[in-house]
Formats: structure tokens, C-alpha cells, sequence
């Protein structure tokens, strides 16, 4: 009996308790509104300026929630404005009123699309753009068109766009979608070189560096230096250095783009992007893989967090890591360079191509070896290493540096050799060399060199962004410590002889990105990114 | 030649001296005839008048201001006050019949600028349709009223509200009450619980309540809903203080702590010397406090108004200068003249702040406590609402579109939408809170529809009452609206919405919601005389004849402008 009423009264707590949250159920759907607003939905900082002249402005609010600032501009022809949570409008007139690019993001994400008239726009996980058209049907014909001329385009702009399609499409005019002699629908392009702009100044979390040659960018004074020659392509051609606040773009994946370059934006899938030049042999470079952050103002505001919630976020990160990177691995097993996933039905290099690329990988690493006397791995122990870097790992070249014992008379003979024989200028140079680890040069050795010494001290300066404060700085020990104990039992179980260890892996790709890859496209200037 | 009988030669210095004398003698008999004469005539007696104290001649102390009572037009023209209506449970079956409703009083401007409207309110019990709709609407209120705090939620479930919409919910309770959907017990419980997490809101920088509050904690937060500050709202803190006085009028065993309340806050940069309104927001580079003028035509007079229900002189804000006028339909269509470019703050011409006015304050003064229902002694505001309302009929008459045009949200981007009349120098304007155009978010308000039908009795009304009155989702309240491009009903639920539906159905019944005051003295005016707090934070002292505000015409139009 007494069993009885138990089971009875729990049965009726449970119905109760159904009933209860079905009750609750309609409700729910109808504060979506609100909750669009919530912090963690903001994933750009008004404040800073997307182009000269754009401005933060105060939203008239009248309700209990809302975004309290928004920024508004014009520029290449267009008026903007945008929301914190990344909505934007871009029309050619003030009132955004008609022909209108909309961009919506998804929430708490980078992933954002623009919309005008069936045209929808939007980056592959790559960073390539890509379009899609709502009426558009296999075998139907694609123009562009001004005024009374146009020309046609390939039905390949419906896949992701190379750089001559970006460009041909960013100049404007009207796109027209024919079936037969029939036109089934037409678009104005107005708009799309700077809603382009937009979609990948988001994903670059509002870096300037993304953003096309010429662009209007707010000057040094009032954007806080963002207009430096290390932290924004330079029209000239010349090998940059990775600056303070570009590595973390380039950390999570994001590669500076220009107008001749699509940047290389990896989300999830590792990627590969070669670059061939006619004087230069083409590299080979592997972006470390890292997931969207989720919240932006994480990194750059880490006060406003309380410990536990930047602990959450960080074991978030890291179960997201470990998992990709588990996936990676996977993926890596068939020593595939180029694996199914990667590989795409357009640009796809031949075996000829293919060996090519791969005996200019070893002349290029011999070239390395050159300077680094100690590094014993190949190409081919290079290949079979495309897990992804450990997140503990990034950013601690500054401190490995300072903590190491100086080699003097070699970092000399490598600096001259970088900067006499091949040309590099100090900074780059300096940069190679950091990237070494047994090329150790302390700050007083590093004053012979002229132009070394402030860079030294700029190397040795604690990044503003990850480690200004105590508590980070805890979090962020403990999350390597484990990263580093699980990467060393991985590599442990499948190291072979003679194969690149981690930090090798890393030298080579903070070379290639850091150095080669800037000096490959401003020498060739237009910079061929082949589909691997 | 010469007389037989000789002749005198007179000298002429004798005629001379003979004149002179005639004249002094003839001046100095008038001079004394008149000085007697005024003596006489205007002689009157010395009198002493003698001061009393707290009388018209005594200069009196601040000290005792407080003891005066608020002159109110009852008392300064001898009129018979207004009574508060009973409960619509309460009242006979012929009530209505009993009420006067001025129907031959001929519509326009009279000598003291009031003003008659060319249309009267509806007026009766409710029936089973409204009856309905009440429920519905105070359902929503039951069901997101939170029982921690005593607030309710703006929004449906996000539990974040403002004064504007706490006043949405004061309305309701008061409406739910009156019209008998709840009783005395729980109508007490819950305005004395929301009253005492009111006074223990913590204030923005220790002046007025933050814009925003978690309903959950009562904590002040950002529009984020994060724990944070933004500043005060004069709009949002004007309305409430309407409301404030409704329930001290109406219930004179709240007064106390209603006062207590308000005695708790800073008025002194929310009205300038000029009488002008200020909010405050938060620099983002400073961390400072920067106030700015707040309101614009429509709002800013009905916010005015609410302060000036509790002595203060908000006299710029509550006139309609400066103003221009937009020719829509034919009807001269006022919006504020303050150019948007330039103060970057929109200019929108939305119902919502018309049916405002004339729902809670009858279009009245806030002094006026003895005018018949159908003058408005706020002459221009009912005139300037006349026109909001014609001009959507009109639109209505001449393109097909049902329109009653306010501010709502939307689901998805850009959730909230000022869907206005005339803004930014377009008519018909639908724009988001910075400034887009969004005409497919354009919808049928049904807040606006349903006050417009309360406070117009036409043809018209009776189109979007039909429209309007079973526009709910009977566990949620009303719906927000009604698209107007066809794509079916705002499917959002909010405080204001419901609060406000429920005064227009209360209207109905009761007439103006703002009833007279019924005590002489105050705690408001009479708390802290002892002090320097009063001084400090501007608290006013009674209102006199010289401090109300003055009722205004503008000129009016006569015949449709095409």
C-alpha cells in the first residue's frame, strides 16, 4: 500500500511537472526577440569604425531591450548600418531603403549571410565566398550586366568564387539569370564589394588586415594603430612581420585577405592552400585549426567575465579542440595530402602538378635546413604531420625565447644570411628566427643587429590580449599543461623516426605564414590560390 | 471833443493792478472750493489690513509650503469636483443613461482654449466580446507577473522591464480591478508588493531608476538584461508618475507609501529651470553620467504632464513648439520640428502617446479636476489627437489600408519597429530604433486600434475593433498587431500592449482614469521640510494658480488640405 501511494504520488508529480512545462511551451517561442539581444549574441564592437567616416550612433530605444549602439557609414557608393549582433544593411541609398543587402548572423557565431532579391552571399569554411541564387536551375546562363553591355559569366559563380569572379561581381552592375532566351531573374550587384568586405571583416573579428587593398581605414590616431605596415597590407610588396592583434586572426585560422587573395579561413576542416610563383617555389601551408570563439568579447574584454564562465568558456574550447582535433587525425590516417573532403571539383591540380609542388617543397625545405642545422624532419615526415597544433602552443614563442640560452655567433650568421642573401628585411628575419626554437637571441644580443633591439622588446612584450590579466594567465597554464600532456602522449604513441615533431610543424607553418606566404603574393601580386 | 461835465484820467497801472487782483482772488476760491471738495468727497478711512498667517498675503516660510494644498481648478473657480466612478460590478444599470455627454456642444476651440472634440468616446459596459478581451489581456499580466519581485515582464517569459512598462502594468492591475475581473485582496497584494520592490529598486547613480530592470532579482540591468547600468529615461519615468497618481487619487490608503517612494529619488537634472526634460545615459569612453534632452512632440507633452500631476513645472516640454505640420491626406499632420539630422533622435508621429493623454488625463490639464468629459482643457493636445486620428481614417477611406499606427515589436530582425505616421520626413514611415526603412514590419497596432476605438466613437473604430478584438491567444493576452501587408498577426506579447487595452476597455466603462485628489495635505509635499532634501533634489512645493500650465491654441484647420 504504502508503495502503492509512492508510486502514485510520483506519478502525479511527474504529470504535474509535464504539464506544467507543455504550459510553459508557447511561451517560450514569443521572447526569441529578447533573448536575440543578450550579450553573447554581440559579436562586433561598434566602436570601431568598419571605414572612414562611419560612425557609432545611440539607437533610440523605447523598450526594455535592444542593441544601445550601432554604427552607420558610407562607403564605395553604399550606406551601411550594423548591429553589434553583425545585422547589416547596405543600400546605395541614406534611408537603406532599396536594393538592399541584408546580412544576418546566426547567433553567438561568425557565420553571417547577405541577402538582396534571391541573392544570398556568404563565406565557406574556407573564407571563400560563395553565392547562391533562389532560381537559379542547372544549365541556366549567368551575365553580368552595365547599362547596354554585359558579358557572360560561367555557371561556376555559383560555386566558391575564385578572385577574378569576386572582383568581376564587386564591380557592379546587375546580375541576370537566363533560361533558354529567357530571363528568369535579375539582381543589381550594388553593394556586393562592400557587403564582401563586411562578411569577412566579421569572420576576421573586425581585423583590418581582411579587408581590400585600398579600403578606406581609419587612420593610425583614432584606430589605435590598426594602421600600421605590420597590421594591414601594405600596397607595397614587401615581407611582413606577424604584428600584435593580426596573430590572433591568424591563429584561429584566418589569413589576411586582398583583393587578390581570398582569405583562408578554416572553421573546422584543415585546408590547404598552395601558392605558385614563377620565381619562388611554391609552399605549402597548413593553418592551425581552431574553433570559432564564441564570444568576442572573451578575448578582448576578459574583465568583464567572472572566473567560472572564462573556466566554462575555456573547457568548452577545449572539448571542441580535442574533438576536431581527434576528427583531424582521422581524417590524416590515409597520409592523404589532399583528402576527399578537401578537394574540390574545379582547380583540381594534376599528378604532374602534384609532383611538382612536391619537389618545390623540398627545395624549399633543404633552404630552411639550411639555417636549421638541427631540424631533422622531411617533407615527407612534414606530410604525415597534419594534426593540428595544440591551442597551448600558440603565442609562446615570445616566452620560450626569453627563457632559452643564447647562440650568438649562429643567430648572426643566420640574420646576415636572411637579410643579404635572401633579402628579407630585419623584421622578417627576426621573425624567422624566433620562430626557431634552437635559435635562441637574447634582448642584449639582439641589440647588435640594427633594428633588432625594439623589436626585441616588442617580441618580449606580453600580447595585451592573452595575458593582461593574472587570472587568464592561471587558466591558460593549466589548459597547456594538459594540452601539452595529451599532445605528448598522442605523438608518443604514433611518432615515428625521423618524422617532425610539434614544435618543427609549428616552425615551418609560423615561417611560411609569417614570411613566405606575404612575400609569395605581394611578388607575384595577383597570388594563384589553387583548389587542392 | 470834450463831455460838458468834465472828465477823470485814469491811470493804466490801476486796470492792471485791478486785474491781477480779480485773478488771484478768482484762483484762490477754486484752489480752496477744491481742496474742500476732495477733502470732502474722497475722504475715507485709514484701514489696517491685517496679515493672517498662511493666508494670500503671507510671504509664507518654506517651512510650511508643504501645509498649502494644491490649487486646483475646482478650487479656483468654485466648480464641482469630479467623482471616481464605482467598479463596473458596482454600478446601477442605468448609469450610463445618467451621464451627460455634451452632444450638442459644438466642436472647436471655446474663450479659455479648451477644446470640444468633433467625436465623443464610447462609453458603456462592457460586453461579452470586451469582457473576453479583458481576460485575455489581464491573463497576460497573471501570467508574467513574477512572484519574487512583484514585476511584471515587459516581454512575454524575458524577464526585463522598464518604468513604461511597469506603468503598463499599474494600468492593468487598475483596469483588472475596476472592471472586477480580480478583488480588493488581490489587487492590494499585488500593487503593495510591486509598490515595495519599487522603493527598494536601486537607483541609477543614486538619482532615478535605471531604464532597466530584471524582474526576477529587481536588480538594475543593460539591454542586455546583464547586471549594469544605462541610465534614466525622463519619458519612461513621466509615465509612470501619471500612474503613480491615478492610484493615489483613486486610492487614497496607498498615498503613503506611493510618496515614500518617490520621496526616495533625485529629481534635481531631470527638469531644467525652463522646464525642459532630461534623461541620462552612460558615456562609453568616460564612465560618465551625460544628460540630454529627451522627448519629442507627442510623448514629451504626456511625460510633461505626469510630472506636472506632482508639482512640477515642466513648461517648455509641454508645449508643442517647436512644431511643423505635414500635409497628409489632407490633414496638417504636427511632428516635432527638431530636425533629426542634427539631434540625432527621431521625430515620430505614433498614436500611441495621443491615446495616452486622452485616455489617462481626458486631454485635461493636469490641474483641471471639474471640466465635463467631453472639454479638454489641453486644448491643442486633443485637437493635434483629432487630427492622428483623422488622418488615419483617411488613409484608411482612401487607399483600403486599416491603419492605427504605433510602436511595436516584430519577431525576428529588427524586432522592434517605429511604425509611424510620419517620420523622418516621410509619411507612413516604418523604421527601425536606427533608422531603416522596413515597410514589411508595417502592421495594424492593436493597442492603437483599440484606443482609437475607445476614444473615437465612428465607423471607423467599429472596423478595427472587429479587427482587433479577437486578436489574442488566450494563455499569452493580446497580440501585439496585425500585419498590414497580409502577413497575419505580430506574433509577440508585451506589458505595454495588454496594459494599454486594458485602460481602453476600462475607459469605456469609467471615462478618464485620472480621478481627482480627494486629501488636502501631502507627505510628498510636506516630507523633509526639517531638512536640506527637498532643496537638494528639487522635490516641488504645491502647485498654485501662478505654477499651472497654461492652456494653448494653435491654429486649426478648417478644411482638408490637398
Amino acid at each position: 500500500m504504502r508503495h502503492t501511494m509512492q508510486a502514485l504520488f510520483f506519478s502525479l508529480a511527474v504529470s504535474i511537472g509535464a504539464a506544467s512545462f507543455v504550459a510553459v511551451q508557447p511561451a517560450r517561442g514569443q521572447d526569441r526577440s529578447a533573448e536575440a539581444f543578450a550579450s553573447e549574441n554581440a559579436i562586433l564592437d561598434t566602436a570601431i569604425p568598419f571605414a572612414i567616416g562611419a560612425r557609432e550612433a545611440r539607437q533610440a530605444l523605447r523598450g526594455a531591450f535592444g542593441w544601445p549602439s550601432f554604427q552607420e557609414g558610407l562607403v564605395q557608393g553604399v550606406y551601411f548600418r550594423f548591429d553589434p549582433d553583425g545585422y547589416a544593411r547596405f543600400a546605395p541609398t541614406p534611408r537603406l531603403d532599396v536594393d538592399v543587402f541584408e546580412v544576418i548572423c546566426r547567433p553567438r557565431t561568425y557565420a553571417c549571410a547577405a541577402r538582396k532579391d534571391g541573392l544570398e552571399v556568404f563565406l565557406t569554411e574556407r573564407g571563400q565566398l560563395q553565392m547562391r541564387l533562389e532560381h537559379a536551375l542547372a544549365g541556366d546562363m549567368f551575365f553580368v550586366s552595365e547599362g547596354v553591355s554585359e558579358i557572360q559569366v560561367p555557371e561556376r559563380i555559383l560555386q566558391p568564387l575564385d578572385v577574378q569572379l569576386e572582383l568581376l561581381l564587386g564591380a557592379g552592375g546587375e546580375l541576370s539569370t537566363r533560361r533558354g532566351s529567357t530571363e528568369v531573374g535579375r539582381v543589381s550587384l550594388k553593394g556586393f564589394s562592400a557587403v564582401t568586405a563586411y562578411l569577412r571583416w566579421i569572420a576576421a573579428r573586425q581585423d583590418y588586415a581582411v579587408l581590400p587593398r585600398g579600403w578606406p581605414v581609419p587612420n593610425a590616431e583614432s584606430a589605435g594603430g590598426m594602421t600600421q605596415p605590420a597590421a594591414w597590407n601594405s600596397p607595397m610588396p614587401q615581407p611582413q612581420v606577424v604584428a600584435p592583434g593580426y596573430g590572433t586572426p591568424m591563429a584561429t585560422g584566418i589569413a589576411p585577405a586582398t583583393s587578390a587573395a581570398p582569405l583562408t579561413y578554416s572553421a573546422q576542416v584543415p585546408q590547404t592552400t598552395m601558392v605558385q610563383s614563377n620565381t619562388i617555389p611554391p609552399v605549402q601551408v597548413q593553418p592551425v585549426t581552431i574553433q570559432p570563439v564564441l564570444s568576442p568579447y572573451s578575448a578582448g574584454a576578459p574583465d568583464v567575465l567572472d572566473a567560472e564562465t572564462l573556466r566554462r568558456e575555456l573547457a568548452t574550447l577545449k572539448d571542441l579542440f580535442v574533438e576536431a582535433q581527434d576528427a583531424d587525425a582521422m581524417r590524416a590516417r590515409p597520409s592523404a595530402l589532399f583528402s576527399q573532403q578537401d578537394a574540390e571539383p574545379i582547380g583540381q591540380p594534376s599528378q604532374a602538378e602534384v609532383k611538382k609542388l612536391f619537389e618545390a617543397m623540398e627545395r624549399l625545405q633543404a633552404q630552411v635546413s639550411q639555417f636549421q642545422p638541427n631540424a631533422t624532419g622531411s617533407y615527407a615526415s612534414l606530410s604525415n604531420s597534419t594534426q593540428p597544433v595544440p591551442l597551448g602552443n600558440l603565442g609562446r614563442d615570445t616566452e620560450r625565447t626569453d627563457s632559452s640560452p643564447p647562440v650568438q655567433g649562429q643567430s648572426s650568421a643566420r640574420m646576415a644570411y636572411l637579410v643579404q642573401h635572401l633579402g628579407f628585411d630585419a623584421q622578417t628575419a627576426r621573425a624567422i628566427l624566433q620562430a626557431v626554437p634552437d635559435n635562441r637571441i637574447i634582448p642584449s644580443q639582439a641589440s647588435a643587429i640594427p633594428g633588432l633591439s625594439t623589436l626585441t622588446e616588442i617580441a618580449a612584450t606580453p600580447s595585451n590580449v592573452l595575458y593582461e590579466n593574472a587570472m587568464v594567465d592561471q587558466i591558460l597554464a593549466e589548459l597547456e599543461t594538459e594540452m601539452a600532456a595529451a599532445g605528448t602522449v598522442e605523438h608518443q604513441g604514433v611518432a615515428l623516426p625521423g618524422q617532425a615533431s610539434v614544435e618543427e610543424y609549428q616552425l615551418l607553418s609560423r615561417y611560411f605564414v609569417s614570411a613566405a606566404l606575404p612575400a609569395l603574393l605581394s611578388r607575384t601580386g595577383a597570388g594563384h590560390v589553387l583548389q587542392p | 471833443m470834450k463831455s460838458a461835465v468834465g472828465s477823470s484820467k485814469r491811470a493804466p497801472i490801476v486796470g492792471v493792478l485791478m486785474f491781477c487782483l480779480v485773478v488771484v482772488c478768482i484762483t484762490g476760491a477754486s484752489y480752496a472750493v477744491g481742496v474742500s471738495a476732495r477733502r470732502v468727497f474722497l475722504a475715507q478711512e485709514d484701514e489696517v489690513i491685517p496679515i493672517i498667517a498662511g493666508g494670500a498675503l503671507d510671504e509664507i516660510p518654506a517651512l510650511m509650503r508643504g501645509n498649502l494644498p494644491s490649487v486646483t481648478s475646482s478650487m479656483a473657480v468654485e466648480q464641482r469636483r469630479r467623482e471616481k466612478p464605482p467598479r463596473m460590478c458596482d454600478m446601477p444599470a442605468d448609469y450610463f443613461d445618467q451621464q451627460s455627454r455634451g452632444e450638442n456642444a459644438p466642436h472647436g476651440y471655446d474663450k479659455h482654449n479648451a477644446y470640444v472634440r468633433k467625436y465623443r468616446s464610447r462609453r458603456g459596459f462592457l460586453n461579452e466580446r470586451d469582457m473576453r478581451a479583458a481576460q485575455v489581456a489581464w491573463h497576460y499580466f497573471e501570467q508574467f507577473t513574477q512572484e519574487s519581485t512583484g514585476l511584471a515582464n515587459s516581454v512575454g517569459n524575458y524577464p526585463s522591464t522598464t518604468l513604461w512598462d511597469t506603468a503598463s502594468y499599474m494600468a492593468g492591475l487598475v483596469s483588472a480591478y475596476e472592471l472586477c475581473l480580480i478583488e480588493k485582496p488581490e489587487f492590494d497584494r499585488r500593487i503593495t508588493q510591486l509598490l515595495t520592490t519599487i522603493k527598494g529598486l536601486d537607483l541609477f547613480r543614486k538619482e532615478l531608476p535605471n531604464k532597466v530592470y530584471h524582474t526576477k532579482t529587481g536588480a538594475k540591468v543593460d539591454y542586455t538584461n546583464k547586471p549594469g547600468e544605462i541610465g534614466f529615461s525622463a519619458l519612461d519615468i513621466g509615465r509612470f508618475l501619471v500612474w503613480m497618481r491615478i492610484y493615489k487619487n483613486r486610492y487614497p490608503y496607498l498615498a503613503n507609501t506611493i510618496d515614500s517612494v518617490l520621496l526616495k529619488w533625485d529629481f534635481r537634472n531631470v527638469i531644467d529651470d525652463e522646464g525642459l526634460m532630461f534623461g541620462a545615459y552612460v558615456d562609453k569612453e568616460t564612465d560618465e553620467t551625460v544628460y540630454a534632452q529627451e522627448g519629442r512632440l507627442g510623448y514629451e507633452e504626456y511625460a510633461a504632464k505626469g510630472f506636472a500631476l506632482w508639482g512640477f513645472r515642466p513648461r517648455l516640454a509641454h508645449r508643442a513648439e517647436p512644431f511643423l505640420t505635414a500635409s497628409i491626406f489632407g490633414i496638417q499632420v504636427p511632428y516635432d520640428g527638431r530636425d533629426p539630422r542634427i539631434f540625432h533622435s527621431q521625430n515620430y508621429v505614433v498614436t500611441e502617446s495621443y491615446l495616452q493623454d486622452g485616455l489617462e488625463l481626458g486631454f485635461d490639464l493636469p490641474h483641471d479636476d471639474s471640466s465635463p468629459e467631453w472639454v479638454h482643457t489641453d486644448g491643442w493636445r486633443a485637437e493635434f489627437a483629432d487630427r492622428i486620428y483623422q488622418v488615419q481614417e483617411n488613409r484608411w477611406r482612401q487607399t483600403g489600408f486599416m491603419t492605427a499606427r504605433s510602436e511595436h515589436n516584430v519577431k525576428g530582425p529588427p524586432y522592434f519597429t517605429y511604425d509611424t505616421i510620419f517620420s523622418d520626413g516621410y509619411p507612413w514611415n516604418t523604421v527601425t530604433p536606427r533608422g531603416d526603412y522596413v515597410p514589411d514590419h508595417s502592421a495594424v497596432a492593436a493597442k492603437a486600434a483599440l484606443g482609437l476605438w475607445a476614444l473615437w466613437e465612428t465607423e471607423y473604430t467599429d472596423v478595427l475593433y472587429e479587427a482587433m478584438i479577437e486578436l489574442y491567444d488566450p494563455e499569452n493576452g493580446m497580440y501585439e498587431g496585425l500585419y498590414e501587408r497580409g502577413q497575419g498577426r505580430v506574433g509577440i506579447f508585451t506589458a505595454n500592449n495588454n496594459g494599454i487595452i486594458l485602460t481602453a476597455l476600462l475607459h469605456k466603462v469609467q471615462g478618464t482614469i485620472l480621478t481627482p485628489y480627494t486629501g488636502d495635505t501631502e507627505v510628498w509635499y510636506t516630507a523633509f521640510r526639517d531638512q536640506d532634501i527637498r532643496l537638494l533634489r528639487h522635490y516641488p512645493d504645491p502647485p498654485q494658480k501662478d505654477d499651472w500650465l497654461p492652456a494653448l491654441r494653435h491654429s486649426v484647420q478648417e478644411k482638408a488640405d490637398f
